[in-house]
């Protein structure tokens, strides 16, 4: 008789468990740690997800995969392909870009260090779990690990009622989509008998006529949880309230690594598990998908530039409409012939909007360095105050618009747009269509406020930033800018010449604010340099969108 | 005893847990009422694990039963907190952050 017990290949399962362990790590040494040292937990952390994204390097054949059956057909329940690869490059990546930001909200807000490392590793681990698992019972378990740790991280300040109330909005709709989702999982498995992806995609496709609506209600409620996590229309009402009400770098967290979450469950549930029914789920997601975009832009086009924290509420309508550009390819697949050519599309789609909306994320964290309102309004005039930071606002900007010197963003949308029109969604691309002009309206609007003539600024300041504002411009210190400059000096084609140009600016007129956090500067740099990177070579990432990555 | 008895239950349950989380006002109420959603879901794992007879059914009963308890973690101290600033468990009077 053979043993029943699985191995388990310890190298495959690296990413995650490095993040998972530096996790507990920080939490036992903020312990033993005085209060002067805890800014190193910050540092710890980074180095960890550094690591962990180093332990991808040797997975890069894509074909290992453990927690296998020893029985039977074999199947795994974990399996490091190239999509998981992927989505866990995303995932830590993200989280490190998040880490790099948060450094600097941990100390000024007097956050409790330890957990908020703790809380941002364990929900990282639990979205890098997420796309290689290959059973509905761990992908509901990671979806949990990933959600849990954010609902804290978004009630972290402690006494602030605003972050109170975003994370009870945040915890009671994401648990109740949990439940539903799991209800519906229960469905799949009355219909087919098994939980592994492969014998679900099996078994449905011979189910017994008498359960045939049962198992297609399974299907449709599974996707609620993970349309919740990539916050679909209609499950995006916590979004705004979310991360309004959550510190700033968590805001950026939820927009970048949690629909991530969720629209790599949805993939591996749609594509994978519930192939058969796709006469279902298609349709289900493309009205999602275009619901979601519709919605998301329309709500980001009401947005008052003078309202408090109206910088943050069009980001998060923003990144409701961008989801819904992630739905399209899923949407797609439900239509095609080949369903796993279209998934790529919605990753490499991902990766760039990952870049380019924590690098805007991190740019609102330097504007409110100085005026601490996240207004649209303490924008205006940012050039003549900070060229540098402007420049790559304006750089970010046009990728989520999808414009040139943006060229990633415009490429991006190209491949999402060709899934749709390749399994004759017409009508869906329309729709897409329309909404990526309705975007760019807010989005080139901003950028215009970035280089507004400074004259005209700022009547509604509050007493605070005023202070702030009059303080600032009285220390110049030229050096401050430049960790961004040897990141984008690196930048090839088309943006080059203009941000070398802004190297230039900054040198010749010095007024950047005192003291802006170096970890900001880093981060800003990094995705930068991404984003530029991108843009000369956009193949790196729109690889991924032909072919399959199963 | 004839298993779908128990499933009857469970959408029982479920439908309980469901009009509670719609209807009620109070975060700790609309929190239990989740929690009877997730222990129906349970139920309803077990009836079709015994029907197929496999296990599966019972084990995701079990990964269940854990997320439930870290979600009653979480989830009771955000409630507390939102007591402790607002002196309310209404979900009503979280407004402060309507468009």
């Amino acid at each position: 008789m053979t043993s029943l017990v699985q191995s388990v290949d310890w190298v495959a399962v690296a990413p995650v468990l490095v993040t998972a362990l530096t996790g507990l790590a920080v939490l036992v040494t903020d312990l033993f740690l005085a209060p002067r040292h805890k800014p190193l937990l910050g540092w710890v952390t980074i180095a960890g997800l550094a690591l962990a994204a180093l332990c991808l390097i040797p997975l890069t054949d894509g074909d290992r995969a453990t927690f296998c059956l020893t029985t039977g057909d074999r199947q795994c329940s974990y399996v490091a392909d190239h999509f998981a690869l992927a989505v866990q490059l995303l995932v830590v990546g993200g989280a490190l870009l998040t880490a790099l930001l948060s450094v600097t909200t941990v100390r000024r807000e007097a956050l409790p260090a330890g957990e908020y490392w703790f809380l941002l590793l364990s929900s990282a681990a639990g979205a890098a779990l997420l796309p290689a698992s290959r059973d509905l019972a761990t992908l509901i378990v990671a979806l949990e690990v990933a959600s849990l740790p954010a609902f804290a991280l978004v009630g972290l300040r402690r006494g602030d009622r605003g972050s109170a109330e975003a994370a009870l909005k945040f915890f009671l709709s994401s648990v109740v989509a949990t439940a539903v989702s799991l209800l519906g999982v229960s469905f799949v498995y009355a219909a087919t008998g098994s939980l592994h992806l492969d014998t679900v995609a099996g078994g449905l496709d011979d189910v017994d006529p008498r359960l045939n609506a049962l198992a297609a209600l399974g299907v449709v409620l599974t996707l609620v949880g993970f349309a919740f996590k990539l916050a679909a229309v209609p499950f995006h009402f916590w979004v705004p309230d979310s991360y309004v009400g959550a510190p700033l770098p968590v805001a950026a967290y939820l927009s970048v690594v949690g629909k991530s979450a969720g629209f790599s469950g949805l993939a591996l549930v749609t594509v994978v598990a519930f192939r058969p029914y796709a006469d279902t789920w298609g349709p289900a997601l493309a009205v999602l998908a275009a619901l979601t975009m519709t919605t998301g832009n329309v709500a980001a086009l009401r947005q008052r530039p003078d309202q408090p924290a109206s910088a943050v509420r069009l980001l998060a309508w923003s990144s409701v409409g961008q989801a819904g550009y992630l739905l399209v390819p899923l949407a797609a697949a439900g239509y095609h012939d080949d369903p796993e050519e279209m998934v790529g599309a919605t990753v490499a789609y991902a990766l760039m909007y990952a870049v380019v909306n924590l690098g805007a994320f991190a740019v609102v964290a330097l504007v409110a360095e100085n005026r601490p309102g996240h207004r649209l309004t303490d924008h205006r005039a940012l050039f003549s105050r900070n060229p540098l930071a402007a420049l790559t606002m304006g750089f970010f900007l046009l990728c989520l618009a999808g414009l040139p010197p943006g060229v990633i963003g415009l490429f991006a949308k190209v491949a999402v747009f060709r899934t749709a029109v390749d399994s004759g969604l017409g009508w869906l691309a329309v729709v897409m269509a329309v909404n990526v002009t309705i975007a760019l309206y807010y989005y080139l609007k901003w950028t215009a406020l970035l280089f507004a003539t400074p004259t005209t600024a700022t009547p509604t300041t509050t007493p605070a930033a005023r202070a702030t504002a009059t303080t600032a411009p009285a220390a110049p210190t030229p050096g401050t800018a430049t960790p961004g400059a040897p990141g984008q000096a690196t930048a090839p084609t088309a943006t080059g010449s203009t941000v070398a140009g802004s190297t230039a600016t900054a040198a010749r007129e010095p007024s950047v604010p005192a003291s802006v956090p170096h970890p900001l500067t880093a981060a800003i740099a990094l995705a930068a340099a991404l984003g530029v990177a991108l843009s000369g070579a956009p193949q790196l990432i729109l690889r991924l969108a032909s072919g399959t990555l199963f | 005893m004839n298993p779908v008895n128990y499933l009857y239950l469970s959408a029982l349950l479920f439908t309980i847990g469901a009009a509670g989380v719609l209807v009620r006002r109070n975060a700790i109420i609309v929190f239990m009422c989740v929690e009877l959603m997730l222990n129906a879901c349970n139920l309803a794992f077990v009836t079709f694990s015994r029907i197929h007879g496999n296990l599966d059914g019972q084990i995701i009963a079990f990964f269940t039963m854990v997320v439930a308890a870290a979600e009653v973690v979480v989830g009771l101290a955000i409630i507390l907190m939102i007591f402790r600033v607002r002196h309310s468990a209404s979900v009503d009077d979280a407004n402060l952050m309507k468009l």
